[in-house]
């Protein structure tokens, strides 16, 4: 009797785990089917296109689109993809939100079930975007008319991404707050922007916000290839450091060492550790904080927060050779993708017209679009030249992760010594581990 | 017949065994054996393939040293834990007396242990706020604006500031643990007890104690294990800084993991935690045993 329930138990065991198997394996050949047919059906699309006959072949299908934007996928995501099906009658695109972005993408994509269109994650380099997505050469775009519109090429010389829009780097400040610390002018030179930190303290506000405890608030003072453009105007960026042995060199301690000595100058919050970013949100929102260092984004959360929108402005960097601009998220086709000409389709028109990085209420990467943003528009208008960083070599993010470097919180850490020796000799154990793993790296 | 009945008994409990057994075997040991596997490996978190390294990962974790200096922000919760057994005991004992109200006492103080633990730390964050943390509002509203708290620091109180909050939240459990124990004793043992003139510290040392001491057991041990997971404090509140001074080991393997793409290496460290929980389940067994046969 055991032996007849065992083998009982064994068969049920063995028929579930049959099942998962069976109805895969029926998947994957109905995809494969899938794939052969939307293989030809581009094909097709493609030798019409060359004909260059004016009516395209109708296009069919469904593809999914994974957006991090959360708050704005039953709206203005779900009025774009409307509109994209009105004029593809028999195509359907779906805009599936995701928190935590990164890490669920990553998952699935490590599980072989990418979404059709998705972001550039952390992680992906130009070794490996083949990897991930579907070249993009042949999409037929004016890739000249997009900013950025090669960084996301790969090895091969392929491109495999382009970006939606774009966030240029400067001084968020609060025109009541220095109103009220009687100051007139925006500083142009570090010696006027000491002055103006000075005023600001004197009228009992905080002259910069950094939100430190949260950590990634203070990005913009250490990250290299913003710091190598705005001090230096050098639009190497990062690939400075993959040819030199020091990842902390003058030019990035020139950074550091500004913050480090506001923070000795009482210029940041009151008690740094426990500033936190809702905090110092509000904090910038009603004066009592008048500036922090960001990107373009940043302005639109200040007025959320209650100021008032002809009150918060943007400045370039005292002293800045250079306005720092900075890709927004990056679209690719999933490699795994199955109705590639209905994405590619969509792709173009979410990217033209920069209709995409418009309705997420951000600037276009399209250079034909109008600039409408009155936060870029002053940050522009003090007549520094704006420029992009040249492709990012793989290699510095496969070093920086080697030798486990997390240069935000290695910021906070210098900020905080208060003895220079000290602070001096935690740069140079960095650069020393740095000088070290170079070489396994670049040839 | 007889037969008959006993292989429906058989039937009817390996039919009830089976959800839980597969259940079981897929989200527990089938992890726990990808998370060996992992250990071997140089995946990066992202790709589909991966090499296998040998023990690359564990020559790189055990000559880390900075990976366990972790531990010594770990004591704090350590510390903190067994600190929430004798307050949790206390507030055990004293809702178990013929207090009034006390049902209304044990759910506010039980209460924390279901708020979502994000609410918490975003609590928490405004909490430990100089400016802004009601604490420090009600001292300066007092007139004593020197003397205001800095609950997050530089040095090391920064964690028990943040093992606070898990004891705030898991003092209540520990506390009906205590009272499910309390509870199970028999008033005739106390009342024997009295009648041959035991005082009340004898009552506790040869009645409560000894029929608690299971209870007690498992209570140390989830929260010792719990200590040694900490982690969504520092995650939510600190991010482990400043100065890495509030890291724990497990924020240090997420760090590894989701951070630098080593998913390898952080897999290693969920196997030295591992080890080493059961290692410390086993001393543990082995002290409390030894007492039973005093």
């Amino acid at each position: 009797m055991k032996k007849i329930i065992a083998r009982l138990l064994v068969l049920t065991m063995i028929l579930t785990a049959l099942t998962g198997c069976g109805s895969k394996g029926n998947n994957q050949t109905s995809t494969d089917n899938k794939n052969a047919n939307s293989g030809t059906n581009t094909e097709n699309t493609g030798s019409t296109d060359t004909a260059a006959t004016p009516t395209e072949e109708a296009l069919s299908g469904k593809i999914v689109v994974a957006t991090n934007m959360t708050n704005l996928v039953d709206t203005t995501l779900a009025d774009l993809a409307k509109e994209f099906m009105d004029a593809h009658p028999g195509t359907t695109v779906e805009f599936e939100a995701i928190k935590d972005y990164e890490n669920v993408i990553s998952t699935r994509v490590a599980g072989g079930e990418a979404p059709d269109l998705f972001q550039v994650i952390d992680g992906m380099s130009q070794d490996t975007y083949a990897d991930y997505f579907k070249p993009i050469d042949d999409l037929d775009i004016n890739f000249d008319n997009f900013l950025f519109s090669k960084n996301t090429t790969g090895n091969d010389g392929k491109i495999y991404a382009i970006s939606d829009s774009v966030n240029y780097t400067g001084v968020v400040y609060n025109k009541a707050a220095f109103r009220q610390a009687g100051i007139t002018d925006v500083p142009k030179t570090m010696d006027e922007f000491w002055d103006v930190c000075a005023k600001l303290k004197a009228a009992g506000i905080t002259p910069m916000g950094t939100a430190f405890k949260d950590v990634w608030p203070i990005y913009p003072w250490v990250s290299w290839d913003m710091v190598q453009v705005t001090l230096n105007g050098n639009t190497q960026g990062k690939n400075v450091y993959v040819n030199q042995d020091e990842i902390f060199d003058k030019t990035m301690l020139e950074s550091m060492n500004t913050i480090r000595k506001m923070y000795q100058m009482n210029y940041l919050e009151k008690d740094i550790i426990s500033a936190n970013w809702d905090q110092f949100k509000l904090d910038i929102s009603q004066g009592k904080t008048a500036m922090f260092y960001a990107e373009t984004w940043f302005p639109a959360q200040v007025v959320e927060g209650g100021a008032k929108s002809e009150d918060v402005g943007m400045f370039p960097f005292p002293g800045a050779k250079a306005v720092f601009s900075v890709p927004g998220k990056s679209w690719g086709i999933s490699k795994d993708c199955k109705d590639t000409a209905v994405a590619e389709a969509f792709l173009k028109f979410m990217l033209e017209g920069g209709k995409y990085a418009l309705a997420c209420n951000t600037l276009p990467s399209d250079k034909t679009v109008q600039n409408t943003d009155p936060y870029a528009a002053e940050l522009l208008s003090y007549g520094v030249s704006v420029s992009e960083c040249e492709i990012p070599d793989a290699a510095f993010t496969n070093i920086k992760n080697e030798i486990e470097l997390d240069e935000q919180s290695f910021l906070m850490s210098y900020v905080l010594e208060s003895d220079d020796t000290k602070a001096q000799a935690m740069v140079d154990e960095w650069n020393k581990k740095w000088a070290e793993a170079r070489p396994n790296f670049v040839k | 017949m007889k037969i008959k009945t006993k292989v429906k008994d058989r039937i009817t409990v390996i039919g009830f065994l089976l959800v839980p057994v597969i259940l079981l075997l897929m989200f527990s040991y089938y992890p726990l054996m990808k998370l060996f596997q992992l250990s071997f490996t140089d995946w990066n978190g992202l790709s589909k393939d991966f090499h296998y390294v040998g023990f690359k990962n564990f020559k790189d974790v055990l000559g880390q040293k900075e990976l366990f200096e972790v531990f010594a922000n770990n004591a704090a919760y350590i510390i903190t834990a067994i600190i929430q057994q004798f307050v949790g005991l206390f507030l055990a004992i004293l809702l178990n007396s013929n207090l009034q109200k006390k049902n209304m006492f044990r759910s506010v103080i039980f209460m924390p242990y279901i708020i979502n633990g994000v609410a918490v730390a975003f609590m928490f964050n405004y909490m430990y706020d100089y400016t802004n943390s009601p604490v420090n509002v009600i001292i300066r509203a007092l007139g004593f604006e020197s003397h205001q708290i800095h609950f997050l620091t530089a040095s090391y109180f920064s964690n028990f500031a943040l093992s606070f909050i898990s004891f705030w939240k898991y003092v209540g459990f520990t506390m009906v643990i205590f009272i499910a124990a309390l509870q199970s004793i028999p008033g005739e043992i106390y009342e024997a007890a009295r009648v041959d003139g035991a005082d009340f510290k004898q009552t506790v040392r040869y009645i409560t104690f000894p029929n608690i001491k299971g209870m007690v057991e498992i209570s140390l041990l989830l929260s010792i294990n719990g200590a040694l997971q900490a982690y969504f404090e520092p995650f939510m509140i600190t991010k482990g800084g400043p100065n890495g001074r509030t890291d724990t080991f497990i924020t240090k393997s997420l760090a590894l993991a989701f951070d630098y793409k080593k998913y390898g290496k952080a897999a290693v460290m969920g196997i030295i935690l591992l080890v080493m929980i059961l290692l410390i389940v086993a001393v543990q067994r082995l002290l409390l045993r030894g007492n039973k046969k005093e």
